[in-house]
């Protein structure tokens, strides 16, 4: 079986450290020159989309995708979404408006977002963040998505893959609900 | 104008702007040409009349179009990609990168109706290249 999840998120986010972290072969790279150095101190930016595999064994295989952070980019997002089992919305901690990032990502997805299993990785928390992880699962239940937040930290393997288990467990109670 | 236009100066955007006007003027049945970042910002983009175009979004379409172009070059270890080409029912689109900025690379982009050859859109969109590439390295 081969499933394929994506992995969405504002610039700067962590999606394509998390697709290096976990993928068997060197990651698909669409990197470019970041000229913003305002928005986000990285050098480079994924323009197109990131790639990785992931052999689950017995014949399961993961296909990850991670889309461009950026708005201007939107018309990538539906392209990646096409054929998704689930979604990873990954959250920087560290903005302004964490909350209103996801919103915005939400209603990008838009039908996706309600039919789709979907996770929320909150990374690079910090003490001053410990309020989102309940202030985000207050905005979810607002908008009726009963989605996990996890706090992650997607320079950690482990931490990537426990998102990827969730949405695979998401999926398949969602097949079951279906059969 | 843009923020990223701004940021490099508009001698260097208007001089940008001159290439374009000039590319469009000397290929027949060239209807659009821009300058972007590499990340998908207009540097100057200049549409023939009566052609109704957005800039920014096809800057970013471009950006991820051309990256795209990179990384499978990369991947079949065939250097560096030169330029990608949509071929659709009515246009030919190319994008092409624009030699020795490679500080801040920047992509050309053309659009053009199919009563002009490939061959001849991509004389008209390389000369411009060099162009934009000699007025970027003798402006910054």
């Amino acid at each position: 079986m081969e499933y394929k999840i994506l992995i969405t998120g504002t610039m700067g986010a962590g999606k394509t450290t998390a697709i290096q972290q976990v993928s068997d072969s060197p990651a698909v790279l669409t990197d470019v020159h970041n000229t913003r150095q305002d928005e986000s101190a990285k050098p480079t930016t994924t323009a197109a989309f990131d790639f990785g595999e992931l052999d689950l064994g017995e014949g399961d295989c993961l296909r990850i995708y991670g889309t461009p952070g950026q708005e201007r980019f939107s018309f990538m997002w539906p392209i990646l979404a096409r054929g998704a089992i689930g979604i990873i919305y990954l959250v920087d901690a560290t903005r302004e408006s964490p909350i209103d990032d996801l919103d915005s990502f939400i209603k990008a997805f838009g039908e996706s977002s309600g039919t789709i299993p979907s996770v929320v990785g909150l990374n690079k928390c910090n003490d001053e963040s410990s309020y989102l992880a309940p202030a985000i699962q207050d905005y979810l239940d607002s908008k009726g998505l009963q989605w996990p937040v996890l706090l992650t930290d997607v320079r950690e393997r482990s931490e990537v893959l426990e998102l990827f288990e969730i949405l695979i467990s998401l999926n398949e109670a969602l097949v079951m609900e279906q059969a | 104008m843009t923020d990223t236009a701004m940021a490099m100066g508009s001698a260097l955007v208007a001089e940008c702007t001159e290439s374009l006007d000039t590319m469009l003027a000397e290929t027949n049945g060239m209807i659009m040409g821009m300058i972007a970042t590499s990340d998908g910002f207009v540097v100057a983009s200049v549409t023939a009349p009566g052609r109704n175009v957005d800039p920014n979004r096809i800057a970013a379409m471009a950006s991820s179009g051309h990256a795209l172009g990179e990384t499978v070059a990369n991947e079949l270890a065939h250097g560096k990609c030169n330029n990608v080409i949509i071929d659709t029912d009515q246009l030919s689109i190319v994008f092409l990168s624009v030699p020795d900025t490679d500080d801040s690379p920047l992509i050309l982009g053309v659009a053009a109706t199919k009563s002009v050859s490939l061959g001849t859109v991509l004389y008209g969109a390389k000369h411009c290249t060099k162009r934009i590439s000699e007025t970027v390295n003798t402006t910054v």
